[in-house]
């Protein structure tokens, strides 16, 4: 495997010629792309310039979809594709980001390198989108109005559900994650709840979804080096 | 037709007294067949497991191996069943291999782990912080997505031969299903109570 240079961030222990060995703050290690993926997202090594970074990670495949209609300058994309409109998936891998939600370069990037993943197991599943929880105790029956909480409750079977926060959100471009993505873009046209209503897309499109934990996203932005 | 039950693990006595008390409280709202897995529970069905490492974990890993049903509610001895369950098991029919509850506690990731399992365990995660799932209630289907899950959990479990739930993590992160969460209700609220480490003592 293809190794590259990262420089430690914090004392980062790995394995050199089978013998353990340690990285202090500021050193340069070799390591294979995996562990460099994998450690860029835990926060703990950074490969400072954006286009070896973008290496490591495989940006071309990726893009974010800022919704809205003004383009925040407050998020350095970096290499990263970037286009304003409404939920879809323009690219393999995208993030859908509404900039009510403060997020980094970081932050993309780690929810893209969990997803990326998937190219480690080509023959076998590979989770199909990342989204955090609000809370771990806000349930569907807590948000929307009445009509929205019954319409879950219609499809799903029960309304004590944990809530995504839409705000931010990582996806594998899928059959099964499109067609939850035009459900939910679908519903959010008609002026739907847009918590119940990607609850209910999910639901329907039954992808694999790997939930993230509340303040996962504000983990990522204190890791940025 | 898919069959359907509820499975226990009961290792112990202070664990049969749990699960005998558990399934009290669940008859109060379901028929199902159940099954016992390692230690007998009076008129129950029985299966059994040999024992390794922690107690009680062994035996949960390879649940769905023994569990004698398409469909299956695993319960923790120590819960009691204050709702129906109903559920977890449409969520099922409709297409979901696993239903299961976020953990209670996500503040110190994996901190019930050992300092060595929880750094191999948020390594191989790569983000540091996973949401963490409690494992003593669970819906899950005979498929064959799930039956490569459980492969995994039992060789992940194998590495470190203490607690289930760091080893469901990396198992997942390698062979992901279509899981779907409930909330707090089902598993330590108002439908499932769970008295946290009663089996145990």
């Amino acid at each position: 495997m293809a190794k590259v240079w990262v420089r430690a961030l914090g004392a980062v222990f790995y394995s050199e010629q089978g013998r353990k060995a340690r990285a202090l703050p500021g050193d340069w290690i070799q390591v294979g792309k995996h562990q460099a993926r994998s450690w860029l997202a835990q926060g703990i090594v950074e490969i400072p310039e954006p286009h070896r970074r973008a290496d490591v990670q495989d940006l071309d495949k990726c893009g974010v979809v800022v919704r809205g209609d003004i383009m925040p300058d407050e998020v350095c994309f970096g290499v990263i594709r970037h286009q304003l409109g409404e939920p879809s998936l323009p690219y393999e891998y995208t993030v859908i980001w509404d900039p009510s939600l403060k997020t980094s370069l970081q932050g993309i990037e780690a929810g893209l390198m969990r997803l990326g993943n998937a190219e480690l197991f080509p023959d076998g599943d590979s989770w199909e989108a990342l989204a955090t929880l609000v809370s771990l105790t806000t349930i569907a029956s807590d948000v929307g109005s009445a009509e929205e909480q019954r319409k879950t409750e219609m499809v799903v079977g029960d309304l004590r559900l944990p809530v995504y926060d839409t705000r931010l959100l990582w996806i594998r471009r899928t059959p099964a994650t499109e067609k939850l993505i035009d459900m939910w873009a679908s519903e959010l046209a008609k002026g739907s709840d847009e918590q119940h209503s990607f609850l209910r897309s999910l639901y329907s499109s039954r992808i694999m979804m790997c939930t993230l934990p509340p303040g996962w996203q504000d983990k990522q932005i204190q890791w940025t080096p | 037709m898919d069959t359907i039950g509820i499975v226990y693990v009961a290792y112990g006595k202070n664990a049969v007294k749990e699960a005998t008390e558990s399934i009290r409280t669940l008859r109060r709202y379901h028929d199902l067949p159940i099954a016992i897995i390692r230690d007998k529970v009076g008129g129950m069905d029985h299966i059994d497991c040999p024992g390794e490492g922690l107690p009680g974990r062994w035996p949960k890993v390879n649940v769905m191996r023994l569990s004698p049903f398409d469909q299956t509610l695993y319960l923790d001895a120590d819960t009691r069943v204050r709702g129906k369950l109903d559920i977890g098991f449409r969520i099922l029919d409709d297409g979901w291999d696993l239903v299961i509850v976020p953990s209670e506690t996500q503040k110190q990731p994996l901190h019930h782990l050992d300092a060595p399992e929880r750094d191999v365990t948020l390594a191989e995660i790569g983000d540091g912080l996973p949401l963490m799932l409690n494992t003593g209630v669970m819906w899950f289907r005979r498929s064959e997505r799930m039956e490569r899950l459980f492969g995994e959990w039992r060789r992940e479990w194998l590495r470190f031969k203490r607690h289930d739930q760091g080893a469901l993590l990396r198992a997942l992160e390698k062979c992901p299903v279509k899981l779907w969460l409930l909330g707090r209700d089902y598993n330590g609220g108002e439908v499932v109570e769970h008295l946290f480490g009663k089996a145990s003592r």
